[in-house]
């Protein structure tokens, strides 16, 4: 039963351990067991390494040498792994592209009145009215002496006569204020 | 009553393979643990052990390495039994200050782990580029010794020879740094 020299006994191990040892064999190899310690101390070490070497990083993803070295299973096994990164960052280029191309297109095809700034016409009369009104206090300079005199002037007639005609001048499109000249037109005819 | 899904089916196959490596590394395991403890109830507990942790953890492991990770736990649990048994007075202790003390062994563990693997991944670019081969082709691409042969163009007890001598190296490599690991996890249960 002991024929075998301990190197033969190791190897025993090995071929165990990896699920190769011919069944015939496995009779011996446990009657081996349990009668030396120093084969179960063995087969326990050997174990060991087998788990760490196994659980281990492959030195095909470490020491990419050591892929160019040995079988086509191999170097097919490295390509396959480097090509399925470089797809993911293919993948990711690709919709980063995508999206800026989409923002870019619905930035110009977007109806351009949107890009436009509001204009003059967009504005409420009232809003135009109550701007004129304060144009034209602002430019006053109140003091004490003049507060009396500015209090007795009729500046809601003044002002937005000023400014109408202001904007008459400057504006071509003043049929928007029609209505609001004729008022004070006609304000001028009851007073007078 | 299960039913086997496409989702669950990978995981059934894989707890079937499992469990008949265990059911064939059953009667070796025996043997090795009789060897090692003194009873048969021990040894009996020692199984279950094994199988729980079996269990537990399995999915984990790689294929190749399945049998042989059932080998290691089952001498991990031995040396645990030993000391457990030499050290009963200060079991209480121990399980007193478990709850504080385990999240600091979980990452000592972690970082011996890390270290140990780093230093593994460096003792095999150490190894000849032949055993380099062959150590890659039967762990990690799971080929036989007579396909390893066939394919390098060597005799299969070469394969074999080969094979063992650079186990036996990166053992020798990493038995330093595996008695300060035992060291330190024996200093941590006193």
């Amino acid at each position: 039963m002991n024929e075998l020299s301990n190197e033969a006994w190791r190897e025993q191990c090995l071929l165990y351990l990896l699920g190769e040892l011919p069944t015939e064999r496995l009779a011996e190899f446990e009657a081996r067991l349990g009668e030396a310690d120093w084969f179960g101390d063995e087969l326990a070490k050997m174990a060991e390494t087998i788990q760490l070497v196994a659980e281990a990083p492959t030195p095909c993803q470490a020491s990419p040498p050591l892929c160019v070295h040995d079988a086509d299973v191999d170097s097919h096994a490295c390509l396959d792994s480097h090509s399925g990164s470089s797809r993911l960052v293919l993948l990711a280029i690709t919709l980063a592209a995508s999206v800026m191309i989409a923002f870019v297109v619905g930035k110009q095809t977007r109806d351009p009145a949107e890009n436009t700034v509001p204009n003059a016409a967009t504005f409420t009369e009232a809003t135009l009215v109550a701007r004129a009104w304060a144009q034209s206090v602002s430019v006053l300079q109140l003091d004490e002496e003049s507060l009396s005199e500015f209090a007795m002037n009729d500046l809601v007639l003044d002002g937005p006569e000023e400014f109408f005609t202001r904007e008459t001048e400057s504006d071509a499109d003043d049929s928007a204020f029609a209505w609001i000249v004729a008022a004070i037109d006609d304000g001028d005819q009851i007073d007078g | 009553m299960s039913t086997k899904t496409p989702e669950n089916a990978e995981h059934e196959d894989s707890d079937e393979a499992w469990r008949r490596v265990f059911l064939e590394s059953q009667p070796t395991l025996r043997a090795f643990l009789r060897r090692r403890l003194a009873q048969e109830a021990d040894v009996e507990d020692c199984l279950q052990t094994v199988f729980i942790k079996l269990v537990q953890r399995g999915d984990q492991v790689p294929l190749v390495a399945r049998r042989a990770w059932l080998f290691r736990v089952a001498a991990n649990e031995c040396a645990r039994h030993w000391r457990d048994r030499s050290t009963t007075n200060r079991v209480l202790v121990k399980q007193a200050t478990y709850e504080s003390s385990n999240h600091s062994d979980d990452h000592l563990q972690r970082l011996v782990a890390a270290e140990t693997a780093e230093q593994l991944l460096q003792s095999i670019q150490n190894l000849p580029e032949n055993w380099q081969a062959i150590l890659r082709l039967r762990i990690h691409e799971n080929l036989t010794f007579q396909q390893i042969a066939d394919q390098l163009q060597i005799p299969l007890g070469t394969a074999l020879t080969q094979m063992r001598r650079a186990l036996q190296r990166l053992r020798e490599d990493l038995q330093p740094r595996q008695d300060e690991a035992s060291e330190s996890e024996r200093g941590q249960e006193q």
